[in-house]
């Protein structure tokens, strides 16, 4: 069943309860919380997910509770728990969604070595997948974003989870994460988009998250091979540049943002060489929108080598 | 110890491992088991590691092997560099000098 076909009354008495169990593929995860506006929030931006049974497992055990005292009714704030035990500083109520979404990520990162996990977006169209791995600022959201809206399938816009055996990825589909002035791009860009308020003053500045497409979300469970690594790099101005990028500089990347390549030791150097070697690399400068998803349609159709 | 004095090994290839590409940049990537650090390296640092993995060499045999790497023909000057290069593959545990 999907979240979407839950009625709504049901699915807050189920994440009062912490009996929600959302199905993120390859992973599930119990959700618990009483902060009316994180319930609504995650019933649109997730309302295309599917709930495990309640007596399913459940891979991570989460809660997002209201501070209580006092400051519940001066500065309300509510604070991140995972299976049971608190975590991270509290936040303003206003962040309870984002602080779902960055809550979700530690989840993964910090405890998921059976993957490599590669902070990087993954996209898919046509059966071929494009890496991008970048550190923040490159416009690494805003371009994964883009091309979102035109139909590329999402899997990730911050976690790739790299199965070293197999060379699979899988990246569960969840929101993407727009920041600051990315959120008036893509509004402006597709104004079909479904996002949450933004929500200014938080450690990123200003937040809002972008709903995956449902056939993103129905797809959840197929992982990928990539084809491609495309390191993008938002400069103003410019003309749109994709240039081939050095395979040692791109492995060095990938290397540098993964979160638990060093917990793989050789196996991690291996499986690093290996999406390498698979991989056409190139680093892509943009500026506009428009121009990245024509190179990127250019890139799929082969008119790109 | 001079340069002159050493013989050049790289570590042992159950705890170096290499890989390169085929690319115009030459560059390479080079993993120390020992540490755990992964490095990048250059072309040169590449050709060195291939040539002292089996046996060690001194400075000067491997300024006479590499000696088509470089449009410079002084022999002093291509074994500083030769040197050079050594020592920053010492610095980073790929390589040992022992005495002559």
């Amino acid at each position: 069943m999907k979240i979407s076909e839950l009625p709504r009354i049901e699915l807050a008495n189920l994440l009062h309860r912490g009996e929600l169990l959302l199905k993120l593929p390859p992973f599930v995860t119990r959700l618990k919380t009483n902060v009316p506006s994180l319930i609504r929030d995650f019933a649109v931006m997730y309302a295309d997910f599917e709930v495990s049974s309640i007596d399913a497992f459940a891979d991570f055990h989460v809660e997002i509770a209201s501070e209580p005292g006092l400051w519940r009714w001066l500065k309300p704030q509510v604070r991140f728990f995972f299976d049971g035990r608190p975590s991270f500083i509290p936040l303003p109520t206003v962040q309870a969604f984002a602080m779902l979404e960055w809550g979700l990520n530690w989840c993964v990162a910090a405890h998921s070595h059976q993957y490599l996990i590669i902070h990087a977006a993954v996209l898919e169209k046509n059966g071929k997948a494009a890496i991008l791995p970048a550190p923040p600022g490159s416009g690494k959201s805003t371009l994964c974003a883009g091309l979102v809206m035109r139909g590329w399938r999402l899997l990730s816009d911050e976690l790739a989870l790299y199965d070293m055996t197999t060379g699979e990825i899988f990246g569960m589909s969840r929101p993407i994460n727009l920041k600051n002035r990315s959120i008036g791009i893509i509004k402006q860009f597709a104004p079909d988009a479904v996002l949450t308020d933004s929500v200014p003053d938080t450690t990123k500045g200003t937040v809002a998250l972008l709903r995956p497409p449902t056939q993103s979300a129905v797809r959840v469970r197929e992982p990928v091979r990539a084809s491609w690594i495309v390191l993008p790099k938002y400069t103003p101005n410019m003309l749109p540049l994709l240039e081939p990028h050095s395979k040692a500089r791109t492995f060095m990347l990938i290397a540098e943002q993964s979160f638990n390549y060093d917990i793989h030791g050789e196996n991690g150097f291996e499986a690093v060489g290996n999406l390498v070697d698979q991989c056409a690399c190139y680093q892509y400068t943009y500026s506009q929108l428009d121009d990245a998803v024509r190179t990127f349609e250019e890139l799929c159709s082969g008119k790109i080598t | 110890m001079t340069h002159a004095a050493a013989l050049w090994l790289s570590s042992p290839a159950e705890q170096l491992k290499l890989k390169s590409w085929d690319t115009e940049d030459g560059l390479a990537v080079a993993y120390n088991v020992r540490t755990g650090d992964t490095h990048l390296i250059e072309d040169m640092a590449l050709q060195l590691l291939g040539l002292i993995r089996l046996s060690p060499l001194s400075v000067e045999a491997l300024a006479q092997q590499l000696a088509s790497f470089f449009v410079e023909h002084d022999d002093e000057i291509i074994q500083e560099y030769v040197f050079a290069s050594l020592m920053q593959l010492k610095d980073i545990g790929l390589v040992t000098d022992v005495a002559h």
